[in-house]
């Protein structure tokens, strides 16, 4: 009794890195994530990364203002106060204008899909960066389940991996635990697209005989019963046939722009393609 | 209980800035990490029981915005607070360059405990190279805002009439 009096904390730190190592070992081996106060986190956390986030966004355009008044260094005092102020102004006006082109282009990519699907607001991203997550302002209660797809215009996002009541977490293509299975749209091969620790994509299990090469596009398959069938993935920028095994693989380049994500579409049961018209007799 | 209340406070915070207000800003080639600092934070003015939980659930915090596998940061910021500590408890650190270089120290001990988790998952996870690459700059961030870090916590506590 005394020694544990006396070992109090090395004794607690052990049994925390003891259940932290159960914790990776048991989670390693469950997809998904079904953690109680992860979600509790998550749903604490949510209102305030939606107003922080409005705020993070302020701070970006005001810094990109900062920037140029930097460089307009050169010009007399009036001129710059007034380029500075016409600059808020024009941040303030530009803002609504690209969100508006962004929806747009969301609205429009949904009519493609047939089934239903939501649009979710980017609100968090990966707090260490050594993963490619996002948080994203839509739950359970908006009918947000786990194992859902999350898409934009340009392709596919990712997968919702955990969702709290007002929020979700999403896993993009281009983290290293994240695959699609995909098709070289050109040849119909069919492969598994895996994000890499630097941020990019691979083309992984595409058998050696199967001609792919560099510029071609790739597409889900639908086979995954995540994604809908025929969204681009990314187009193949190198392709190594090195080793000896079965297959080649290829570095390929997202389709979306991660980085610059503001509003995705998440699928709420499955979603498929629009079937395009039957053309006209005589057209 | 004060005391937690601040620190809970801070993590807010500080897991606010990390997932919206630093990825907004432009040319950031890594996101520092601030929660790793409030864990240093615990190892030198906390060694207590509730210190070294306090760590664990910052790194549950961190876990539920980052990254897919649970338990990963927990069990990265529980090996950082052990080393802090044993560090803290033969020399004194309080502000400047020696806090600096604990913050350095406890961003690689997380850089080598979060590898470690990856490889125990025995999944697809972060490979050596890349992991301390990622560990190396992590820590050098640290270091860097360790002061900083540090001062507000002081100036949190005034506020609240700990100290």
């Amino acid at each position: 009794m005394d020694y544990i009096r006396r070992n109090g904390v090395l004794l607690t730190v052990a049994l925390c890195l003891v259940v932290g190592a159960a914790l990776v070992v048991r989670s390693g081996r469950t997809p998904g994530r079904a953690d109680p106060l992860g979600r509790a986190f998550l749903e604490v956390m949510a209102p305030l990364e939606r107003a922080a986030s409005a705020i993070g966004r302020g701070l970006s355009g005001s810094w990109q203002g900062v920037a140029d008044l930097v460089h307009a260094r050169g010009e007399n005092a009036v001129l710059r106060e007034r380029v500075q102020r016409l600059e808020q102004e024009l941040d303030r006006l530009s803002e609504v204008e690209p969100e508006n082109a962004r929806l747009r282009q969301l609205l429009d990519f949904r009519q493609t899909l047939q089934g239903e699907l939501l649009t979710a607001r980017v609100i968090g991203r990966d707090a260490t960066g050594l993963a490619r997550t996002l948080t994203i302002d839509r739950g359970e209660s908006a009918g947000v389940a786990r194992g859902a797809a999350a898409l934009a215009p340009a392709g596919v996002v990712g997968q919702v991996f955990l969702v709290s009541r007002h929020a979700a977490r999403v896993l993009l293509v281009t983290d290293h635990n994240s695959g699609v299975d995909a098709l070289v749209q050109r040849t119909r091969a069919r492969g598994i697209v895996q994000g890499t620790v630097d941020a990019g994509c691979v083309l992984n299990y595409v058998k050696r005989t199967e001609d792919v090469q560099v510029g071609d596009a790739l597409v889900s398959s639908g086979l995954d019963g995540i994604f809908p069938k025929g969204l681009p993935i990314g187009r193949v920028v190198a392709i190594d046939k090195r080793g000896q095994g079965l297959f080649q693989s290829a570095e390929v380049a997202p389709e979306v722009d991660i980085e610059r994500l503001e509003e995705v579409l998440v699928t709420r049961g499955p979603v498929t393609p629009v079937e395009p018209a039957p053309a006209a007799p005589g057209e | 209980m004060r005391s937690a209340v601040a620190l809970a406070v801070a993590a807010v915070a500080a897991m606010l800035m990390q997932t919206t207000i630093f990825p907004s800003l432009p040319g950031l080639p890594v996101l520092p990490d601030l929660i790793l600092v409030l864990a240093v934070y615990l190892g030198v003015a906390h060694q207590t029981i509730g210190g070294a939980a306090g760590a664990f659930l910052l790194g549950y915090f961190l876990d539920t915005f980052s990254g897919t596998l649970l338990g990963q940061n927990s069990f990265a910021l529980s090996a950082v607070y052990l080393s802090v500590r044993f560090v803290a408890r033969h020399l004194w650190f309080e502000r400047g360059l020696p806090v600096m270089a604990l913050a350095f120290f406890g961003g690689l001990v997380r850089g080598v405990a979060v590898a470690a988790a990856a490889a125990l998952a025995a999944g697809p996870g972060p490979n050596w190279p890349h992991a301390m690459r990622a560990g190396l700059v992590g820590a050098a961030l640290a270091a860097l805002l360790a002061p900083a870090v540090f001062a507000a916590l002081a100036w949190e506590k005034r506020q609240l009439g700990l100290t």
